[in-house]
This record gives structure tokens, C-alpha cells and sequence, in this order.
């Protein structure tokens, strides 16, 4: 070693010294040069131009067409389930084949804004609903305006109001829930409920609860029985606020609560029951009926665990247990009636929002692809995938999955109820930011619910007065 | 002289320190042997058709291929661009160069997230996204403040007899670099492909935001298959996690004594 | 990042010191060749300005405006910079960057002094074996030290289970999800990662330093404690300082570890300035903020570096 260091004497950077003078002299000149470079970030100048003049729904005379689809679904049953409407898809229309990208959902809610503004970006990509994602997207013109192909394929009568009116933009992209359509859902829905555990349940003699009364009652018998009542996280804080808005949901009338996502300004936080909800969880933790050490613990193991046994309540959404073979049987799912009223409200929405970039070449074929996630086919699909469908209550539903039964009648009751609240976090493009970071806080006991509310409506306004 | 008990000590805590270095590391491995997607470590029934399955899954065929095309393109324009801008700063005193060392200096006080927006519009702009020339075009781009600066200091390291015994010999001034000096400073330059390897191969920020194809994403950012948005299958991504870092481990581990020698060569020869 | 930023640019400096000591003709020619030379900079120095200098202007710019990186941005002159000195979370990364510092900085110098006075001078049996191991860290990619780390910190992973198997349970903690302890328990992380390259750096410094030096000081009866602190850190003075810029820039950048592993959770107590650059870039669009936090990252990283160099360069 040291002979190979004698016969290679410069070999090695000794003379190597960043001195003061050289970083003030690389500051100063590079400051010389940014007044060459300065000038205003750009938008886009395709404004206005991203509605089709003319649409067809002719699939079948478009010539061969490939379509790059960009979605967050890139592992399990949502994977497994949308190669499946891919190929059925291809079967129906073989001139049209469509190509998928799977990224991770916070990944690809990262970086889309900046895909749909590529040319050799998606054609077909999904998106989150709300400010944070689609609404940006609308308000830049980076994705169609439908409302053409709505006509032409009849959208509005097919789906839910309550669930189209999630993807609707005010032309000067001031206002959600109405306006333009811009995105599609997909015949799969996603809704908070709670699955229980039925050993637990049954073991203690506790009937599945109907009502937050009766829930409360089940936990405290569950805790003196010295067992978990809700099986909790808050490490993932995101995921943590299922609990919230769920509860939320049972407190705050639809209306206000859509109102308030809405952006109707008549209606302030304090009308959306996120107070009671807010406080309803803090006393559940001080009741001690969430998960111990439920502060460290990470989304995927709380859920993890919640299926190997601990805890017999878990605020979900629905699809993520997925229990296999005969955890079928030992697990359920249910909704709770709202507090004031005997009426059944979830907090919902479709798997995804569906968008067509502006930039794409084949705006009427992936529109096809469009209406085709709308269709039966797509739903049977996402059962047959166990994971809960969307509009079509007559599906065929297998007889050995009783927990996904459960999931299927929640949703299928939101479905003719019309009863699909709107995310809260969709409201603002930082709010589900700002709510799940005061959820911990509270949680820690380093600020209160008002604190939450106070954060969330000052949340608001200045998104509001941001235009 | 050093006693027994100094140097008895000195192994006790140096082997201390490479238990709970080496713990995370080996614990990580052993998830990645496990049978449950939850990571419960389970050394009775090991599981090794998880990186196959890891594999499979994440597609890491094409991603493979398209981290190696990256890296090794990159790692070969960093090492062009180090030697020439090293060589034209460090030997032959380039005009302006007290202005022009210190500005590409400031490059390695840039983090990429303070680059990345603008850069992402500049480069669709060219019809450079989404494509590995645009990735090789950054990452050579990105290469260069830290490359100048070894090799500068590379160069300027070499004894100043040779320039001059080169120079009575009539060589020029491409003749010099290629017949002298770069023999010379090989275990630098050694040293520097091996770093640049490195930094490009775990890049996962900057593929991420510019490569979309699933045809065209590099190893790491097929990782993020295994981060679905309700579902981390531990074991698998501890599998793949590990395929992914094996390469630059390899490389290391063969490159190792290089490394080092490059780093204390000079030092040592006293 | 930490385990990036720390080897890329301690790796080069890693002989500072002799430079000064050592005064002697380096390689070089004469005058004549200076346009010849800058045409050897040119490729380089091109790609670079095009790639880094240029965007990095480009953000500066953008600084200046209100844009959520669709629609037309307005302009809003210093409006950014005041956001980032009035918000208290914004303001309140920069806090946290200082406990950063005390992990990522000062706990790998002194372990790096550590392991390096006792892999000792001469190439001690087993000290290749060494180097390899504590160093390994710097190889893996950040994004699997973080998914690693979080694992190892959870309720139940093995450091809670060593606690509790050593009825230690009063120490069993939710690490990562504890406002107190979030924060350090991430700086461990960037030690576990850092200190391995600080030793190699370390290690290179102390074998440049002349016999004569340790050899007078062992006549003078001086022991190996002794030997250390008038003969070994006197001369690691440059790596010191190397070390210092390069840690404590990586702390100010710190991003991987703490989106991997918190988000910058619980509440904002592990938010650093580039987590909240990246939710303004990516997350919430507000490109300007985003511009103006990379801005002052470049700025204070810059402020440190010619501190630390100030105060080496007097010092010696």
C-alpha cells in the first residue's frame, strides 16, 4: 500500500482548499449573472382550448389507437383489478390498446401536475379529487373538459350526483361541485366505515353497533374486558384521519359539509361537525380505547395488526382489509348512523378520479376507455378482485366473502341514498396537511379541538383569498 | 508503545461500533427472507424466491437495464467533463479562472430540490423528459462542480517536474493530459467513477420526477411499486431494497481497497 | 440525503491540510496556455451552467412570484422571503436543523475522532475490515436506510423489544411518533449513517501527520491521551473544518430521512426546510415559496461554509 502511494505521488487531491474567497467570488459572480437569467415563470397558453369541439363515441372507426394510462394503482387488488378492465377493454375494442404506469399514489400525486403538461405525457391518468390535485389541474387546463362526452355518453343519469358533482370545476377555476366536468369516476367505490372484529363481538356478547351510542358502549365494555377497543394509528397522519372525517360525517349534516368543500362561503367550519369530531377523538384516546403506543405505530402495521387479532373496531376505508380465505368470516364492516337522525352518511367518493390529459391525440378514444370504467363490466371486475363496486347493485356477488358482503351493502346504501359526503381535505390544496398535523398535536395534548377548527377555517380563507 | 489494554479496548469498541452498524443492515436482510408481507422475521423457513418475486414485481428487468444505461453513460460524461474542466482549471490556469472555479464550486452548495422545478421546464421544453438522455444530460450536468474540484485538485497535486520534463519533450497540451497526467491520477479517477456510480445509482428524486415509462424507470423508482397507497408488503420491498443496493455493494466491496488507497495514498508515502 | 452529501464532498478534501505545510511547484505551465485551457473548461462548464447555474437563476426568479406551476404566475415581489421569516413552521425547520446539527455534525466528528485514534496510526490488523464496515452506511441508498430505520423504530421493533427483554420497559418510547423524541431519534439515524466516513476522512488525516511530531511528543512522556490532543486534533484542524461544512450542510438538507420516515410529523416537530420545499414544489403548488426556501438553503449552507473556513483559516 504504502509502495503503490510512493510511485503515484500526486495521486491523490492534497492541495484541495476551499477558501473564503473563492465562495464570495462564486456568489458574487453567479449574483451578476442571475439578473441575465431572471424573467416570470410561464403558464400555459392552451387556456380555454381544452374542451373538444366535436366528440364521437365510435370507438370502434378510430383506426388503431394507443393510449398511455398513468394511475396510482400499482400493487394488490386495485392492480390485479384494472389489468383486468385493461384487457376486457382491448377484447371489446381490439383497434384501441392502452399501456399502464403504476406509481405510488403520493408519487404520482407529486408529479402529475407536470406529466399532463408533457407531450409525451399520459393520455389517461387518475387523479385525487379536491384543490390539491385535480382542481389545480382543471384551473390550468392541463385535463379535457368532458361535459361533451357526458352528453354523449349519458353520464348523468348513470352515476350518482353526489359523486359526479366531486369532479366539477367552475370555468374561471374558482369553484368545485359545479361547472365542468373534468374528470370521470370509476365503478368502484372507496368509503370510511369500521370493521369490526365478530370473535371479539361475539365473545363478549356485543352486537355490531348501529349507532355512536351503542359504539361508545361496545368500547367501554371491550376496555374493561382489558382488550383494544379501535385499533389506531397516528405515525402515518394522512391515514389517521379516516377517524376524523368519519365521525364527522355523523355529526355534520351532508349539506354543510359539502357546502363547506364547496367552497359556499355562508357556511363556516363550525357548521361541519368537525368540533365534536375533533373532541369525540380526543376523549376516546383519553378513554384509552385506541391501540397503546398508537402515536409510533405506522398505517401498514395498524392495519396488519388489526387483521391478526388486536383491537375489535378499525376506522377504514373500504378494500383495505381484504381479508383473505377464512378471514372472510371473522371480520365485518359497517357504517354508524348519524348522530342527530336516523340516516346513513359516508364518507366516500369513487377509487379515483379519471382525467384525460389535454395533450393527448386521442381524446375520443380514451373517453371511450372512460365510460368503459363506468361501465358493469368494470364493477363486476372490482368484485370479482374483492374490491367494492360502484352504481350497479345486481352484480354477481360471491357467497363465501362475508366481511366484502358487508363492504358491498355499505356502499350499495350510500349508492341509492345518494349519501356520499365529500373528503374535508379536498377543500383547500394544504388542508388535509394542516388537519392531520393539528390531529397529532391534539393528540399529544399540546393544543385543543378549537385549535383544529380555528387552524382549519384560517386554512380556508386564506385559500380563499388566494383565489 | 501502545499497552494491551489499549489496544484490547481499542478492538472491543471498534467491534462494538461495527455490531450496531452492521445490526440495521443484517436485521434488514433477514425481513427480506421473511414469508409474511408484514416483515415478522422468521429464520426457521427463509424464503429466497422473495427476490424473484421482488423482481418480477417491480419489473426490475427493464429497470435494471435502465439504471445501468443511466449510470454508466453518466458516470463516463462526469469523468470526461472532470478530467477536461479539472485539467483546463488545475494545469493549464484557464483565462478566468478565478472566476470560473469559484462559480462551479457554488454547484456543490445546490441542493437538487432548489434546481428541480425550473429544470423540469427547461428540459420538456427541449422534448427532454421522459427519456434517458435528458437523465444523463442532468446527472453529467450535475457531476461537474464536484468532478472539477477532485481532479483540479488531482492535478494540481502532481509534482511540477513532470509538466516541465513533458513540456521539454514538445508534448501538447491533449498529449500531456492523456499520456501523463491521466496515468497518473487513475486511482483518482478510480475513486471518482466509483462515487459517481454510487450518487447516480441511488438517485431516486430526479428519475422520479423526470422518467414516467414504466419501460424507462430506473431501479429505484420501481421501489415505489412496492409503496401502494394502502399496501407495503415489507418483505418484498426489503427484497427489492436489497437487489437495488447490490449493485453499488458489489461494486464497493471490489473497489474498496481502491477506494481507500485513493484516499490515503498520498498521506501514507510520508 | 445525509448519506449522499456527506462522502461527495468530504471524499475530496480529505488531505486538506498538508497543502499549507508543504510548500512546493505544482504541476502547472505557463501563461500561454490560458485560452487553450479555458476551451478544456468549456464543455464542462457549459453543461453545467446549462443544467445547474441556469435553473438555479431560474428559481431565484421564481422566488419573486406567486405560481402554483400551471397557470400564469404574478408577481409578488419579496412576499416569499417574508412568508418564510413569519411562519412559524417555516421558521420553526430551521430550529430543528439546529438539534440536526448536534447528530449529524458534532456525534459523527467525535466518533469519527474516536474509532480513528483507535484504529490507530499504522494499519492495525483487522483495520481494512473496519473501514469496510462503519462506511458501508454511505453506500446504501438513503430511501432504504429510512424504510430500514422506521422499521427499527417502531413500537415493536427491535429496540423497544431489547428494552422491554432487559425490563427496561420506563425507556420504552414511541420514537418516531413522540414530539420530544422524533427529532433525535431521526439525528441518530444521520449518525449511524455519517460517522463511518468521518472516521475514513479522519483516518487519511492522521496518517499525514509527520512521525517527528509524535515522536517528540512520546519523548516528552506524553501518553496516548495526551499524544492525541497536542499532536492528533491540532493536526486534523482541516479535516475538521471539512467535515463541519459538509455535516452541517447535509443537515440543512436533510429530506429523505424525514419524508420516509414522519413527513415531518408529529404535528411539524421533524419538519425540515427541504421537506417543506418539496410539499410547496410537489405537493401543495406554491413554486414561488418553494424557490425562495431552496434560495435560502443555497444562501445559509453558503453562510456556513465561509464561517467555518473563516474560522480555520484563522485558527491556522
Amino acid at each position: 500500500m504504502a509502495s503503490a502511494g510512493s510511485t503515484h505521488p500526486g495521486s491523490e487531491p492534497r492541495a484541495v482548499h476551499l477558501s473564503r474567497r473563492q465562495l464570495l467570488t462564486g456568489a458574487a459572480a453567479s449574483a451578476a449573472l442571475a439578473a441575465v437569467a431572471a424573467c416570470a415563470p410561464g403558464g400555459n397558453d392552451n387556456s380555454g382550448a381544452n374542451a373538444p369541439s366535436t366528440v364521437s363515441t365510435d370507438l370502434t372507426k378510430l383506426g388503431n389507437v394507443h393510449l398511455k394510462m398513468l394511475d396510482f394503482w400499482p400493487s394488490g387488488a386495485e392492480n390485479d383489478w384494472m389489468n383486468s378492465v385493461v384487457k376486457q377493454f382491448h377484447a371489446k375494442y381490439p383497434n384501441i390498446t392502452i399501456t399502464r404506469t403504476s406509481q405510488d399514489w403520493g408519487d404520482l400525486n407529486s408529479t402529475l401536475n407536470l406529466r399532463l403538461a408533457d407531450n409525451g405525457g399520459p393520455d389517461i391518468a387518475t387523479a385525487n379529487q379536491g384543490w390539491q390535485a385535480l382542481g389545480t389541474y382543471a384551473k390550468g387546463h392541463l385535463v379535457v373538459d368532458l361535459s361533451k362526452y357526458a352528453d354523449a355518453y349519458k353520464w348523468k343519469g348513470r352515476v350518482p350526483e353526489s359523486l359526479l358533482r366531486q369532479q366539477e370545476f367552475s370555468s374561471d377555476g374558482k369553484q368545485m361541485g359545479t361547472g365542468a366536468l373534468y374528470a370521470v369516476p370509476v365503478a368502484s367505490s372507496s368509503i370510511i366505515g369500521i370493521n369490526y372484529n365478530k370473535k371479539i363481538l361475539s365473545s363478549l356478547g356485543i352486537q355490531v353497533p348501529t349507532t355512536l351510542a351503542e359504539f361508545e358502549a361496545a368500547c367501554a365494555q371491550i376496555k374493561a374486558a382489558g382488550q383494544v377497543p379501535i385499533n389506531f394509528e397516528s405515525l402515518d397522519a394522512g391515514p389517521a384521519t379516516a377517524l376524523l372525517w368519519d365521525l364527522q360525517a355523523m355529526y355534520g349534516t351532508k349539506q354543510n359539509v359539502a357546502g363547506f368543500v364547496y367552497g359556499d362561503s355562508s357556511i363556516s367550519v363550525g357548521n361541519t361537525g368537525l368540533l365534536d369530531a375533533a373532541q369525540k377523538v380526543k376523549q376516546w384516546a383519553d378513554n384509552g380505547w385506541f391501540t397503546p403506543n398508537y402515536a409510533g405505530i405506522a398505517y401498514q402495521d395498524s392495519v396488519d395488526s388489526f387483521k391478526k387479532g388486536k383491537g375489535a373496531f378499525q376506522f377504514n376505508y373500504s378494500g383495505t382489509l381484504s381479508p383473505t380465505g377464512t378471514e372472510q368470516n371473522d371480520f365485518g364492516f359497517t357504517l354508524l348512523k348519524q348522530v342527530n337522525g336516523g340516516s346513513t352518511v359516508g364518507v366516500g367518493s369513487s377509487r379515483a378520479a379519471v382525467v384525460i390529459s389535454a395533450k393527448s391525440a386521442h381524446p375520443d378514444a380514451a373517453a371511450g376507455f372512460l365510460d368503459f370504467l363506468l361501465s358493469r363490466q368494470t364493477a363486476q371486475a372490482a368484485v370479482d378482485n374483492n374490491l367494492t363496486p360502484a352504481f350497479y347493485p345486481d352484480l354477481t356477488m360471491p357467497t363465501n366473502r362475508p366481511e366484502f358482503a358487508e363492504e358491498v351493502k355499505a356502499v350499495q346504501t350510500m349508492d341509492a341514498d345518494d349519501g356520499y359526503v365529500p373528503y374535508f381535505d379536498w377543500t383547500t390544496n394544504t388542508l388535509l396537511d394542516t388537519v392531520s398535523r393539528q390531529l397529532q398535536t391534539m393528540l399529544a395534548g399540546k393544543t385543543t379541538p378549537q385549535n383544529m377548527l380555528d387552524a382549519a377555517q384560517a386554512d380556508r380563507q386564506k385559500f380563499a383569498s388566494a383565489g | 508503545m501502545e499497552s494491551r489494554a489499549e489496544k484490547a479496548i481499542s478492538y472491543l469498541v471498534l467491534s462494538l461500533m461495527a455490531v450496531v452498524v452492521l445490526f440495521p443492515v443484517v436485521w434488514f436482510l433477514l425481513i427480506s427472507l421473511s414469508p409474511e408481507t408484514s416483515g415478522a422475521i422468521s429464520l426457521s423457513r427463509p424464503r429466497w424466491s422473495n427476490f424473484a418475486h421482488a423482481w418480477q414485481q417491480a419489473g426490475f428487468s427493464h429497470a435494471m437495464l435502465a439504471s445501468l444505461v443511466v449510470v454508466v453513460a453518466s458516470v463516463i460524461g462526469q469523468l470526461v467533463l472532470a478530467v477536461t474542466t479539472g485539467y483546463g482549471l488545475g494545469v493549464l490556469n484557464a483565462a478566468g479562472h478565478s472566476v470560473i472555479f469559484p462559480l462551479i464550486l457554488l454547484g456543490m452548495m445546490v441542493s437538487t430540490e432548489a434546481v428541480i422545478v425550473p429544470l423540469y421546464y427547461q428540459f420538456r421544453s427541449l422534448g427532454l423528459t421522459n427519456s434517458w438522455l435528458g437523465l444523463i444530460i442532468i446527472q453529467t450536468g450535475m457531476g461537474v462542480p464536484f468532478g472539477t474540484y477532485w481532479m483540479r485538485a488531482t492535478f494540481r497535486a502532481l509534482p511540477g517536474q513532470l509538466a516541465e520534463s513533458a513540456r521539454i519533450d514538445g508534448a501538447n497540451s491533449l498529449r500531456l493530459l492523456w499520456s501523463i497526467l491521466i496515468p497518473l491520477a487513475r486511482p483518482a479517477i478510480y475513486t471518482l467513477a466509483l462515487l459517481s456510480f454510487m450518487w447516480i445509482w441511488n438517485d431516486y428524486f430526479i428519475s422520479l420526477v423526470f422518467i414516467a415509462d414504466p419501460a424507462k424507470q430506473t431501479a429505484t423508482v420501481a421501489l415505489g411499486v412496492f409503496q401502494g397507497r394502502f399496501l407495503v408488503q415489507v418483505n418484498y420491498m426489503a427484497a427489492a431494497s436489497l437487489v437495488v443496493a447490490a449493485p453499488v455493494l458489489i461494486l464497493y466491496v471490489f473497489f474498496q481497497r481502491q477506494f481507500i488507497r485513493g484516499v490515503l495514498a498520498g498521506a501514507l508515502k510520508e | 440525503m445525509v448519506t449522499e452529501v456527506t462522502p461527495r464532498l468530504a471524499a475530496e478534501r480529505a488531505t486538506t491540510p498538508t497543502r499549507r505545510g508543504r510548500p512546493r511547484r505544482r504541476v502547472g505551465v505557463s501563461r500561454r496556455y490560458r485560452w487553450v485551457g479555458l476551451a478544456f473548461v468549456a464543455p464542462g462548464l457549459l453543461l453545467y451552467g446549462f443544467v445547474v447555474l441556469f435553473s438555479l437563476f431560474r428559481s431565484v426568479s421564481y422566488s419573486f412570484y406567486k405560481w402554483d406551476g400551471i397557470t400564469k404566475a404574478t408577481w409578488v415581489g419579496v412576499q416569499n422571503y417574508t412568508t418564510f421569516f413569519t411562519d412559524p413552521v417555516l421558521l420553526g425547520s430551521l430550529g430543528h436543523v439546529l438539534v440536526l446539527v448536534v447528530f449529524f455534525a458534532v456525534l459523527p466528528i467525535l466518533l469519527g475522532l474516536m474509532s480513528a485514534a483507535m484504529l490507530g496510526r499504522r494499519q492495525r490488523p483487522g483495520a481494512g475490515f473496519f473501514r469496510w464496515v462503519l462506511f458501508l452506511p454511505q453506500v446504501i441508498t438513503s430511501v432504504v436506510i429510512a424504510i430500514i430505520w422506521k422499521r427499527i423504530y417502531s413500537p415493536n421493533g427491535p429496540i423497544n423489544a431489547s428494552l422491554r427483554a432487559a425490563g427496561l420497559d420506563r425507556l420504552v418510547h414511541n420514537w418516531l411518533g413522540d414530539f420530544n423524541l422524533a427529532l433525535p431519534a431521526l439525528g441518530v439515524i444521520g449518525t449511524w449513517a455519517g460517522f463511518g466516513f468521518c472516521m475514513v476522512l479522519f483516518t487519511a488525516g492522521v496518517a499525514a501527520i509527520p512521525n517527528e511530531l509524535y515522536e517528540a511528543a512520546e519523548m516528552d512522556g506524553a501518553g496516548a491521551f495526551r499524544r492525541f490532543l497536542a499532536v492528533t486534533l491540532p493536526g486534523l484542524r482541516a479535516q475538521l473544518s471539512v467535515a463541519l461544512v459538509l455535516t452541517v450542510t447535509a443537515a440543512l438538507r436533510t429530506f429523505d430521512l424525514v419524508w420516509i420516515t414522519t413527513h415531518g410529523g408529529p404535528g411539524t416537530s421533524t419538519m425540515t426546510p427541504a421537506a417543506l420545499l418539496y410539499k410547496a414544489a410537489f405537493q401543495n403548488p406554491q413554486v414561488g415559496l418553494a424557490s425562495a426556501i431552496g434560495v435560502i438553503v443555497a444562501v445559509l449552507c453558503l453562510a456556513v461554509a465561509l464561517l467555518i473556513t473563516r474560522v480555520s483559516e484563522r485558527g491556522s
